[in-house]
């Protein structure tokens, strides 16, 4: 059972598994570059990170959460504009979901898929860090 | 039978060895490595990198690390070691080529292991290793069909780590070979070919014992 951990200690924990997954320990992994645009992991490398996170946080972070849609209580399609874009009100949404990420980046014209590719360690932290202290509650 | 402009290709590559000195246009192989790389990958994870080497001082620099990887292993047989002594030549053909590329994949995903078991037979982890040698053979057929010789190595390989940090690799990557590009001019001829029934084996069974999988109810 995993005590209830800070924000740093689990930030340092998701840094070290980065390092692992790209398998350099000299790389510097700033908590709020993407991963996959900025660290190069791929689609695979992020479900062994949430792998990862499950077997050593023991919490388990969801599809939902991932595509940022965890506390926005939308559906996958009331997200969705006409053209498959993630619609104006849901890119608000999101902004809020997930604060770590710049709101620069979620602007109209992005769709779901294009989410993960926005993720970085501070938005795993949080969640991390969010499902300790319900499980501690 | 097949017979078209594919199979022509095919049937016409070669192993090249004896390159000439002509220099080959780098847009040529970054067009045929940017083609080759729509093969087929695991996931489509196109977990494949291309470090191409035309600097002779790279090329020559990696020759000498495996000429030196091959002075510092000695097996304790003498035999092999004199056989060693007579073959060691092919590890760097290299050394002649104007092009080398050095073809890298990405080490699987991790959870692959945790999944399932590992043995000599049960190799489900290197869809990364045969996505790269799919792209590869592309690489290669597309050089031929420019009248560009190829030649695969993987000798060169006693002296990959060596190599990796050379040529900055990052670490995540391995390499699966080199191929070898030039222009040559002579083409070797056609070497033995197995026949197809040597090869081939269609809707084998063992009916010796049934077995779970007999039942179509598992």
């Amino acid at each position: 059972m995993i005590v209830q951990m800070d924000k740093t200690e689990i930030q340092n924990r998701l840094i070290e598994l980065v390092k692992e997954i790209l398998e350099d320990d000299k790389i510097k992994i700033d908590p709020d570059k993407s991963l996959i645009e900025d660290y190069g992991l791929d689609s695979l490398d992020l479900l062994d990170f949430s792998f990862n996170i499950e077997e050593i946080f023991d919490v388990k972070i969801g599809k939902d959460e991932l595509s940022g849609r965890g506390k926005t209580k939308m559906t996958k399609e009331d997200m969705l504009d006409e053209d498959g874009c993630i619609s104006e009100a849901a890119l608000e949404e999101l902004k809020k979901s997930i604060p770590e990420i710049s709101s620069a980046k979620i602007v109209k014209g992005i769709k779901p898929g294009d989410i993960p590719r926005l993720l970085n360690v501070a938005v795993f932290t949080r969640l991390i860090f969010e499902k300790l202290a319900e499980k501690h509650s | 039978m097949i017979n078209n402009t594919l199979s022509d290709i095919i049937l016409r590559r070669r192993s090249i060895r004896e390159f000439t000195a002509e220099e080959i246009d780098i847009d040529t192989v970054t067009s045929i490595i940017d083609i080759a790389s729509h093969a087929p990958s695991n996931n489509n994870r196109q977990g494949w990198k291309f470090f191409v080497i035309t600097d002779k001082s790279i090329i020559d620099k990696m020759s000498r690390m495996v000429e030196i990887k091959l002075k510092e292993s000695k097996s304790g047989s003498e035999s092999l070691n004199e056989f060693m002594e007579e073959y060691r030549g092919n590890f760097t053909v290299f050394k002649n080529a104007p092009v080398v590329v050095i073809c890298c994949f990405m080490k699987p995903a991790k959870f692959n292991f945790k999944i399932f078991s590992i043995d000599d037979e049960n190799r489900h982890f290197t869809g990364e290793l045969i996505s790269v040698s799919l792209a590869m053979q592309n690489i290669m057929l597309l050089s031929e069909s420019v009248d560009i010789g190829t030649l695969v190595m993987t000798a060169p390989l006693v002296a990959a780590h060596e190599i990796k940090e050379a040529v900055n690799i990052p670490a995540r990557y391995s390499i699966a070979a080199f191929i070898c590009m030039g222009k040559y001019g002579s083409r070797p001829e056609c070497p033995s070919h197995k026949k197809p029934e040597e090869i081939i084996i269609i809707n084998s069974i063992n009916n010796k014992e049934e077995n779970q999988f007999d039942r179509a109810d598992g």
